[in-house]
């Protein structure tokens, strides 16, 4: 009896092993070959105007506004094909406008023709919780970023350290020190970028994306007044200011 | 102590790490704390974070270390009502006592933080506190002839930042004090606890003053945030800086009492200086605040219970924690 009982159990294994190997045989497309790439270059603009680093510019409500530091985070990068299936090309990275190399981003991909991307604008909160020093110093989420709120454990979003003038220039003793420092799960959203690319084996395709500085300060999210709210570090008391700044930085992101 | 039990902590020591267990002795009615998988504890690690500690090469200016504000006479806490940190700058809150730390589950007054390793950044990368950065620290630490060595030691490594907070974090685990007159007490001496303060023990555990709802024996926490009503209006958000909700305004977690003596000043914000104007708040109940703990209320307290009381609080200074060389710094 015992044996059969044995027979019987070593059978239903079998079966349940070939079965499992059946499925993942028949459910499992083979891999698409990494066989492409794209580059994302991002490009800092204010309104129809190209802008450089470090440039002054006239911006809602300030005569002049330069930016000293700015970075910001982009997940779960992925380009959608036509039929809807969605390739990802990289799960976290951190531009830095203050140069060309820290807002040029190159990923492997399969060739293909894709109908748009989708960018996490922030940080998911899974990627928001991870521990900043489990990561070398050049990784996007370690410590050595300086995005890192390590008294509430997560990340700021956004990085902006800037000085404006509200009516002079910069430099004289009426500048305005600004920091806008959203960062919380709530803020983290997907976007899509509707422009169409096609990528070709063995050839990068260059895939250029536009920031214009001047959403950040009048965009979906409203207004925001640089004089009157020129910080926030996402607490409950500049809570409204990260709020309005993500909406509109959101909405500054689009496909050259 | 008689009572005590020794907790021997088999650290799994792999190739990677050294041998040297480090053994912890927590007495037999404390559940002892968790330690991570990855961050056993061992001499070398508790010995390099110990040196780690009392560096002030770890503040950008090299003016302070994590003990200038936790201060091992002050049972780690500071003074200051608000420390000062790089080039004389101030926070915005008390320094916490570092009492028997490894207990909590969550760090900071705001519980922002919720391991030991990941509240070492906090002070160390503050700009008000130390202002380091991570790769000036790595790299005055390679300079430094005795770090190179003791990170081999600790973690047959060189010196890199997961090693540093494994490091402070193994240190702090070993801050424990269980050696006052009231654990004496506990553990059957029943010679230890003078009159008042067994009276002033009694008051404490009483229904009517209700301190061990949240102050909970052994440990004299209960790892949770309240609101105790110590303003109308709050001058900061407390946990609510945290979590960026309206409920949590006003909520800090609760202190230990062990060494409450020397952990002066007290609250949030060091704003009260000694512990007889702690009671004297308590015994109004504290200010109306919508996310007030209902367990504040009102109480009636005679002058000799409130004596009493404070006997018994003095009677959770552990004299031997305060002194411990293993506590102080290694250059002393």
């Amino acid at each position: 009896m015992k044996r059969l009982a044995l027979l019987i159990s070593l059978f239903l294994i079998a079966l349940l092993t070939i079965n499992t190997s059946c499925k993942c045989e028949k459910d499992d497309p083979p891999a698409p070959a990494y066989d492409s790439s794209v580059k994302l270059i991002f490009e800092l603009y204010n309104d129809a105007d190209s802008m450089a680093w470090n440039e002054i510019v006239s911006v809602d409500n300030v005569n002049e506004y330069r930016m000293e530091f700015f970075k910001f985070y982009l997940s779960n990068i992925a380009g959608i094909k036509a039929d809807g299936s969605a390739v990802l090309l990289k799960d976290v990275i951190l531009a830095d406008a203050s140069s060309a190399e820290g807002m040029t981003f190159e990923f492997a991909a399969p060739s293909g023709a894709y109908d748009k991307l989708e960018i996490g604008v922030g940080l998911d909160a899974v990627l928001n919780a991870k521990d900043p020093v489990s990561f070398a110093p050049e990784h996007p989420l370690s410590s050595a970023q300086a995005m890192y709120w390590s008294w509430a454990t997560k990340y700021r979003f956004i990085r902006i350290d800037a000085r404006a003038n509200q009516l002079g220039s910069i430099g004289d003793t009426n500048d305005i020190l600004v920091a806008y420092h959203p960062g919380a799960d709530e803020f983290y959203e997907v976007i899509e970028l509707a422009k169409p690319f096609n990528l070709v084996a063995g050839t990068p395709t260059e895939y250029r994306i536009k920031v214009d500085v001047s959403l950040f300060f009048d965009g979906p999210g409203g207004v925001l007044d640089i004089p009157t709210e020129p910080q926030s570090h996402t607490t409950p008391e500049d809570y409204p200011i990260a709020e309005k700044f993500m909406k509109n930085f959101k909405a500054a992101i689009s496909p050259m | 102590m008689k009572a005590l039990r020794l907790i021997v902590l088999l650290a799994f020591f792999g190739a990677c790490q050294n041998e040297g267990e480090y053994q912890l002795d927590i007495p037999e009615n404390v559940e002892p704390f968790l330690i991570p998988e990855d961050n056993k504890l061992s001499q070398a690690k508790v010995d390099l974070g110990r040196s780690l500690f009392y560096e002030k090469g770890l503040s950008l200016d090299s003016s302070v270390s994590c003990g200038s504000c936790h201060i091992q006479q002050f049972a780690f806490a500071d003074t200051a009502r608000v420390s000062r940190g790089f080039q004389g700058d101030t926070g915005f809150r008390n320094s916490s006592s570092l009492t028997n730390v490894a207990f909590q589950t969550a760090f900071f007054r705001d519980g922002g933080v919720f391991s030991l390793e990941r509240a070492v950044h906090p002070p160390v990368l503050g700009e008000f506190e130390m202002n380091m950065n991570l790769m000036d620290m790595l790299d005055r630490l390679n300079a430094n002839p005795s770090y190179p060595q003791a990170f081999k030691n600790a973690f047959n490594s060189e010196i890199d930042n997961k090693g540093i907070v494994q490091a402070l974090a193994s240190f702090q685990r070993t801050l424990l004090s269980f050696n006052s007159p009231y654990d004496k007490f506990m553990a059957g001496d029943s010679l230890a606890l003078k009159g008042s303060q067994k009276r002033g023990l009694q008051l404490f555990r009483s229904d009517r003053l209700n301190c061990a709802k949240c102050h909970a024996e052994p440990l004299f926490i209960d790892n949770k945030m309240h609101n105790i009503g110590l303003y109308e209006s709050y001058r900061e958000y407390g946990r609510g800086r945290v979590t960026l909700k309206e409920e949590d305004f006003g909520k800090f977690r609760t202190p230990t009492l062990r060494n409450i003596e020397v952990s002066f000043p007290y609250m949030h914000d060091g704003s009260i200086k000694t512990l007889e104007e702690v009671l004297e708040f308590y015994k109004t109940g504290g200010f109306h605040h919508p996310n007030k703990s209902v367990e504040m209320r009102s109480i009636e307290l005679t002058e000799n219970e409130k004596a009493d009381l404070i006997a018994f609080l003095h009677a959770l200074t552990d004299n031997a924690f305060l002194t411990d060389s293993r506590f102080s710094s290694p250059k002393e």
